[in-house]
């Protein structure tokens, strides 16, 4: 049974709200729902500074990925969708399957705005690896096999990233990834229901659904302690890419299924809270309720508690909101035409609730509600206002070039895995779009659109030996890194997305920290005019030795209006 | 516990639905091969001092007393990795082991590809 | 009226894109056929096995696809002498199914391309170099003698290997289409994998059957390779395309 992380103060204004005591499902729910991992209850205030806004910006932040004005190509507006995403406790746990599901989830937020995915990018920050026999060691490669595997089965180029190593990652290695996805803007899905959906399909597709992955959100939201590293390995997700790469080519279809049809429908990746907190997310964003059945989940074993079908994290599913009449299309596409259910064991499309008219959300199991609440106190913003320090140059920026005036720029070099760079085991072309791959220059670059000049370039940038000296200065850098590389290639800047990799929130250095690196990052996006459009903060990265170098990492994203312009650096 | 007479062999299954095992089902089905169920772990042989790698909330490890496929099974090795194999148990409609035939047939037909592998069976 | 081609997609397969869009710019007559439409295969007139991982490599690489039934219509396809292409997985698959080196049974493989020398994935731009007379392959024919076409490995299994009298007849039998070499044509130090006879390609005895590991429509355009591009046209083929080009005069485009 995996362990509630909700404070008490919690569980009594859960309990005063409901006016009862929360059955153990509700209780499981908040736990996900009001983990740090889903609701930034102490950092979404801070964020409030940085600046998201901007005439290239097609959808912000706040849903499942940002999306940014391409170009226009054969009379056709084109958006590049991005997202941007930790796995860092998992794979500080399992490294291989940590990293590969890191792959997975950013993969689905992407696919999931109607969007192909054409691009991922990983940031990498290691422990000393220097002893081939370490336990950092075997971390650093098992993580790089993950993000390698994963990718290089659903056929997604991995174009850009960087990597570090320093022993304030020994006990705890970051893995920060991006995906990158095209869609022509009037073809882009939104993650709620439509409007007047009431009474439409809810539907589950992919994976059947198993007991491992109980506890994942409550559990990126705790720091990592030695003795339980056991225990949360049942927390962390097995990935199955091979599955991905068909649900991902069936999803494909339905979006054409549906735009011939101008079908609009709601499409939304299952993550943190499994099929609870998707489902309650998508219909909330619409201003509705749901009811939904658990004994229509497809599974993979029998008899697991509401609880675990509820919540559980089990990968490679996604969900549907479909008016009723499409459902049947939708359904014998992913079922019979890319026949799922002979895929993998018990992998289906399946319908397992409604959109309800009222707010309210609710699970049935056998003869049983168990669960009902109201969705906007479950799905609702929530807020910690934590005790923190000023931190780091936040006064200005002199502090900032101090930091790293004299450090040396890092390459795109990699570490070696018998002798050749870590990135040599991604697979850089698939697609054949790869204008610029990995290790050729400081960014990537796509040619997103068949026949088309357009280029979109991406590059990442985050140093935790700026980070640990000061944190404003790592935000400010992070900014400025990215955006010089992605200039490097002959690329305008457009966008940038964020992932702010931190300790412990309860400690006020530790969050002074964070929220320094915030007011870095706010200030060089502000000076050079650039949206942050994705983003994500992982915070409790700590574990024995303290806490990590503040890690805020960047990525931007950058236009090239003619390929032909591409900068291409002399080959060393 | 590693035995007196040579190296410790453990097999290591998944916990969670083996789709290998569930495609190799359906395909020998499919070639006319006599087989009601079928399940797949990988064999590895441990000399001192190693132990097996594995997730415990992913798979289920066990020792191979005599350290050599049972009736019903079928281990193939790949040519130059001495040390592992993947041990395939092929049942009938009654939950019975597989006859020699049988699995030299699944062999033959899927299970191994002789330019590379080489099948072992019980003795 | 032109040749019609079919690119096969199994469940797993990654690289129809790429494969699909070359080929329509060279010329063919191009489309997809999905596992669940294997039934229309018949009325193509040759078939391309892209890239990916079909069923997941499980069992081994090709193996199942080897035996799925859109192969069933692939094999009637080659021993009639339709043109027959695999790339990658693809070549792999055509491997399992006994269709290249082409020297033993259907369904019975000779030859394998299996892990790579090093156990695991690599992905390195390399070139292929043919290694047979431009004349015994209707996929060569418009290729000039020893023809160096870039390409990208991106496998975790690409090295041939054989037992010892099959990797002789396949030497002595012409059926090395391509070996990996360097940009002067050499070929020392260039495999990136371990396989045997530097094979990146095998080809049956008639010649209709072309397996080949890297993969030629992943730098197959100016863009791919901005800085050595032919002429101005940012999108126009080359490089790779030149091995599609030449199967599009084969197909009579």
């Amino acid at each position: 049974m995996a362990k509630i992380n909700l404070r008490p103060d919690e569980v009594a204004r859960i309990a005063d709200r409901l006016g009862r005591e929360p059955s153990t499902v509700e209780l499981h729910a908040f736990d996900a729902q009001w983990s740090e991992h889903c609701s930034y209850k102490s950092s979404r205030h801070f964020l409030k500074k940085l600046p998201t806004t901007g005439d290239d910006v097609v959808v912000g932040v706040g849903q499942d990925a940002g999306i940014v004005h391409l170009g226009v190509h054969a009379g056709e507006r084109y958006g590049i969708v991005v997202a941007h995403e930790s796995h860092n406790h998992p794979s500080q746990v399992v490294p291989f399957e940590g990293a590969a599901t890191g792959v997975g989830g950013i993969v689905r937020d992407v696919l999931c705005m109607g969007a192909q995915v054409i691009g991922i990018a990983d940031a990498l920050r290691f422990g000393n690896v220097s002893d081939p026999a370490s336990h950092q060691r075997s971390v650093a490669c098992g993580v790089v096999d993950g993000v390698g595997a994963y990718g290089n089965a659903i056929g997604v180029p991995n174009i850009a990233g960087d990597l570090y190593f320093h022993a304030g990652f020994d006990d705890n290695c970051l893995v920060n990834v991006i995906a990158l996805g095209i869609v022509k803007e009037r073809d882009i899905i939104h993650s709620r229901a439509p409007q007047d959906s009431a009474g439409w399909d809810i539907v589950l597709v992919g994976k059947a659904t198993d007991p491992s992955g109980f506890g994942g959100a409550s559990f990126s939201s705790v720091t990592l302690e030695a003795d339980d590293a056991q225990a949360n390995k049942g927390a962390v997700q097995v990935p199955d890419p091979f599955l991905k790469n068909v649900i991902m080519r069936a999803s494909y279809r339905v979006f054409d299924y549906l735009r011939e049809r101008n079908i609009v429908a709601g499409f939304k990746d299952l993550g943190a809270g499994g099929i609870m907190g998707c489902s309650a997310e998508i219909c909330a964003a619409g201003g509705f309720g749901a009811i939904l059945d658990l004994d229509d989940v497809n599974v993979a074993v029998d008899g697991m508690p509401p609880e675990v079908i509820a919540v559980g994290e089990t990968q490679e599913r996604l969900m549907w909101v479909l008016p009723p009449d499409a459902t049947a299309d939708v359904l014998r596409i992913y079922n019979q035409e890319f026949t799922l259910p002979e895929i993998a064991y018990n992998a289906r499309a399946v319908v397992i609730g409604a959109v309800a008219n009222d707010k309210r959300y609710v699970l049935r199991h056998g003869n049983d509600i168990v669960m009902d609440v109201d969705i906007d106190f479950l799905t609702g913003s929530i807020r910690d206002d934590l005790p923190f320090t000023a931190r780091g140059g936040a006064g200005g920026s002199t502090s900032a070039l101090r930091a790293y005036a004299h450090h040396d720029i890092a390459r795109d070099v990699g570490f070696s895995i018998d002798g050749e760079p870590h990135y040599k085991s991604y697979d850089t072309a698939v697609r054949g779009r790869t204008v610029l791959g990995r290790g050729v220059a400081l960014a990537g670059v796509l040619a997103p659109i068949p026949g088309s000049k357009l280029g979109v370039a991406i590059a990442v940038a985050g140093d935790p030996y700026v980070g640990e000296r000061d944190a404003y200065a790592a935000g400010e850098y992070a900014v400025r890194e990215a955006v010089r590389r992605v200039i490097s290639v002959g690329a305008r800047p457009i966008a940038l997305t964020d992932c702010l990799n931190f300790g412990n929130p309860n400690d006020p250095d530790q969050l002074g920290d964070l929220v320094a690196a915030i007011d870095g990052l706010a200030a060089a996006a502000t000076e050079l005019g650039l949206p942050f459009v994705s983003g994500n903060v992982s915070l409790y990265n700590a574990a024995g030795s303290g806490a990590i170098p503040a890690s805020p990492i960047v990525a931007c994203i950058g236009v090239i209006d003619d390929l032909s312009d591409v900068i291409v650096p002399a080959a060393s | 516990m590693q035995s007196m007479n040579g190296p410790r062999v453990v097999s290591i299954a998944l916990k969670i639905p083996d789709n290998q095992a569930y495609t190799a089902l359906a395909t020998l089905r499919r070639l006319g091969v006599d087989v009601e169920r079928v399940e797949r772990a990988e064999i590895v042989r441990l000399y001192a001092g190693q132990a097996p790698s594995f997730n415990p909330n992913k798979h289920v490890v066990r020792d191979v007393v005599g350290g050599e496929p049972s009736p019903g099974q079928l281990w193939i090795e790949e040519m130059g990795q001495p040390d592992r194999y993947v041990a395939w148990s092929l049942f009938d409609a009654a939950g019975v082991p597989a006859a020699r035939t049988v699995l030299e047939s699944a062999a033959h037909q899927l299970l191994c590809n002789p330019a590379i592998e080489k099948a072992h069976y019980a003795r | 009226m032109s040749a019609r081609v079919a690119v096969l997609i199994f469940p797993g397969t990654n690289s129809e894109d790429e494969t699909l869009r070359l080929l329509r710019d060279v010329g063919v007559d191009a489309e997809l056929v999905h596992w669940s439409r294997g039934e229309s295969l018949p009325g193509y007139d040759a078939y391309v096995l892209p890239g990916g991982f079909a069923y997941e490599d499980r069992i081994r690489a090709g193996a199942i696809p080897a035996h799925d039934r859109m192969m069933d219509h692939v094999i009637v396809g080659a021993q009639r002498g339709k043109l027959v292409l695999g790339i990658c997985n693809g070549a792999q698959i055509l491997l399992e199914a006994g269709l290249v080196p082409g020297i033993g049974p259907v369904r019975k493989p000779t030859a394998a391309f299996t892990h790579n020398a090093q156990r695991h994935f690599v992905c390195e731009h390399v070139r292929v170099k043919l290694a047979i007379d431009p004349a015994r392959s209707p996929f060569t024919a418009a290729l000039p003698n020893e023809a160096l076409i870039p390409a990208w490995a991106a496998h975790g299994q690409g090295r041939l290997a054989a037992d010892v009298d099959h990797l002789r007849e396949i030497s002595e039998g012409g059926h090395v289409a391509f070996v990996y070499a360097n940009a002067d044509g050499t070929t020392d130090g260039a495999t990136p994998n371990g396989s045997a006879l530097d094979c990146a390609g095998l080809i049956n005895r008639e010649g209709n059957v072309l397996a080949i590991m890297p993969h030629p429509e992943r730098d197959a355009w100016n863009f791919n390779h901005p800085a050595t591009r032919e002429g101005s046209d940012i999108l126009a083929p080359s490089g790779g395309a030149a091995l599609f080009a030449s199967i599009a005069a084969a197909l009579g485009v």
